[in-house]
């Protein structure tokens, strides 16, 4: 492996990210240009800009790295993120458009009318989206090292000080314009190793067993029911919960292309998935020895130069490692703009200035925690986040906007039941682990029975406390009217 | 027919309403003289017309309907194209460029779906809107 052509794409991608990040600089004034890129993103360019926040360390590098440890039971995982967007087309993109609030706390604010419920909801936010960093971190802190032989904190340093820096500077604006090339460079740095993977190895007649590189039982038919069906509802409700993905809605004109940007996210996200999984297939045929807990993460950055010999895979490997940079800082990035508009509404009354110590409070934390833990496997890090997202926020954000009698002290109950139980199994699963017996799998995959006790909690005791907000029509009205065609608004005069 | 009041008054109304009164009608109309086009601003706690909530609820249950019969049905259909792929071993012997079929299915099928579905649901939650500005604009 070549270090210096490895740190040189590092290199370039960083420099082309503060490029794009100092060209939004000049263009970002405003307070509004700082949060919400002033509502003017065209939809293709806000669909990359999601997809490129979206598609993080855990699909990028992850994905290839489970299919060849565990075997097809790692699809399940982008698909669950693939439809967890088709949820959130359905429930939520439109009216959280319409509903005209800047982050989650924001919307939950402006419909139960509490002050208590949105403290909650910011705390949860912020939860979520460090924890959803952290394998953003440690993804790049194991990068670095196999490729270029960094120490492994360098690589999460980086990183977070790149992306605090740019949040900072250009606030959302710059962000969208550096997530959609984020997207596209993600895109690519997979995609075409692929073309090669398939040319060379198309050329030759496949020397490999299937029974032993792709066996009946770490195939579909050795699925576990309850546990893939817990984990594809926790991913399909997850979406919902994250703060990121929300926050992006926002820079849509109406709930309507609020809604196309969406599909538009679904095919690009999709086209992702299939390139990233295409890298978990060739891995099984090619390089079964990497498939140990740890290394088989790093299993997309030592393909090419396995695959290609001499320069070209020297140049496809430098070409994966800016694709994974990509994914970090994209992911990343995307967190930390909507966790420092949180702080800096909910502490600071949302100024400029304190967006920017926001967005270095928000990088700094999860770095810390980033440096004192080890990676996990990063597909399964980032879909812990997805349990919680689900059981915490989903059911409370989809009530709010569907259901009429939803009340303060029913959504914070809601909130609290979901986030204490599934924080609870999930540290009991990592604490006991396989010792639990029967209850081993309830409490690894808790999102079955977790998010359905957040939503009922949230439904009952909204019933017995029956005091629904007096702005409840109002609000539900504003959130599901469509906007009318822009001709007929001229009578405002009248 | 800029004229929110001129649009908001006509006979066309009263079959909708059910059982509203015309007098009932111009107090509505009053109170909230701006005009639905304009994006509501800010959410107070100001008093939404009677004719406004009936429409909305409605619009609500028939584009919540929508997404719910979506919903189901998409589950079902991964949920059998799950069981053909994981009880079918059959499938296991079909191979192509050497990797079995059920992995192909579980690698690259699902997306297909979920898009087909995503279409599907923006087309016809966009119609229910439409209709429903058609409806308000005539109201």
């Amino acid at each position: 492996m070549n270090p210096i052509l490895a740190v040189a794409a590092i290199a370039l991608v960083l420099v082309v990210t503060s490029l794009i990040g100092v060209y939004g600089l000049r263009i970002s004034r405003t307070t509004s240009d700082f949060f919400v890129a002033s509502r003017t993103v065209r939809p293709i360019w806000n669909a990359s800009a999601i997809s490129g926040e979206y598609l993080s360390a855990g699909t990028f590098l992850g994905l290839s790295g489970l299919v060849l440890l565990s075997g097809s039971d790692a699809f399940w995982f982008p698909i669950g993120y693939a439809a967890g967007y088709l949820l959130v087309l359905m429930f939520v993109a439109a009216p959280l458009r319409r509903s005209g609030a800047y982050t989650i706390p924001d919307f939950i604010h402006a419909r139960l009318d509490s002050i208590t419920a949105r403290r909650i909801t910011s705390a949860l936010v912020l939860v979520i989206g460090w924890l959803y960093i952290v394998p953003q971190l440690h993804g790049a802190a194991l990068a670095v090292n196999v490729v270029a032989d960094i120490p492994p904190w360098v690589g999460a340093v980086v990183v977070a000080v790149v992306v605090s820096g740019s949040v900072a500077a250009g606030g959302m604006r710059s962000i969208t314009f550096v997530q959609a090339f984020l997207f596209w460079l993600k895109l690519g740095a997979l995609l075409v190793p692929v073309i090669f993977f398939v040319i060379t190895l198309g050329g030759h007649e496949p020397r490999i067993d299937p029974e032993l590189v792709f066996p009946a039982e770490h195939g579909p038919s050795g699925l576990d029911a309850y546990t893939t069906a817990s984990l594809l509802l926790a991913l399909l409700c997850g979406t919902i919960g994250l703060p990121h993905v929300l926050v992006r809605f926002y820079t849509s004109p109406t709930g309507s292309s609020a809604r196309w940007t969406t599909v538009i996210v679904i095919a690009m996200i999709s086209a992702f998935y299939m390139v990233s999984g295409t890298i978990g297939l060739v891995a099984r045929a090619t390089a079964p020895d990497l498939a140990k807990p740890g290394i088989a993460d790093t299993v997309a950055l030592l393909l090419p130069s396995r695959l290609i010999p001499g320069i070209a895979g020297e140049l496809l490997t430098a070409l994966v490692i800016a694709g994974a940079l990509a994914a970090f800082l994209g992911t990343s990035s995307g967190l930390v703009v909507s966790l420092s508009s949180v702080v800096s509404q909910d502490l600071f009354h949302g100024t400029v200035r304190s967006f920017r110590w926001a967005a270095v409070v928000c990088a700094a934390v999860p770095l810390g925690f980033a440096l004192a833990t080890v990676p996990q496997g990063l597909v399964t890090s980032v879909a812990n986040v997805f349990v919680f997202a689900a059981s915490a926020l989903s059911p409370v954000i989809v009530l709010g906007i569907w259901w009429r009698p939803l009340t303060a002290r029913g959504a914070i109950a809601g909130m609290l039941v979901g986030s204490v139980l599934c924080a609870a199994a999930l540290i009991a699963s990592s604490v006991f682990g396989p010792q639990a017996g029967a209850a081993a799998a309830l409490l690894a995959q808790p999102g079955a029975w977790t998010i359905p006790a957040a939503a009922l909690t949230t439904i009952a005791v909204s019933l017995l406390d029956r005091r629904t907000p007096l702005n409840t029509d109002r609000m539900l009205s504003r959130l599901h009217t469509p906007e009318l065609p822009r001709v007929s608004g001229s009578s405002s005069g009248s | 027919m800029t004229d929110p009041d001129a649009s908001r008054g006509g006979p066309p109304a009263e079959p909708r309403r059910g059982q509203g009164k015309p007098v009932r009608e111009r107090v509505s109309s009053a109170d909230q003289p701006s005009n639905r086009a304009e994006p509501l601003v800010r959410v107070g706690a100001s008093q939404v017309s009677e004719a406004e909530t009936v429409f909305t609820r409605s619009l609500m249950r028939t584009q919540g309907r929508l997404a719910l019969a979506c919903v189901l049905s998409f589950v079902v259909v991964v949920a059998s194209v799950t069981f053909v792929i994981s009880r079918v071993p059959e499938l296991h012997d079909l191979s192509i460029g050497g990797v079995p079929l059920p992995w192909l299915i579980q690698a690259y099928g699902f997306y297909p779906i979920i898009i087909i579905y995503a279409v599907v649901f923006a087309v016809a939650a966009t119609r229910t809107e439409r209709r429903f500005n058609a409806l308000v604009e005539h109201e």
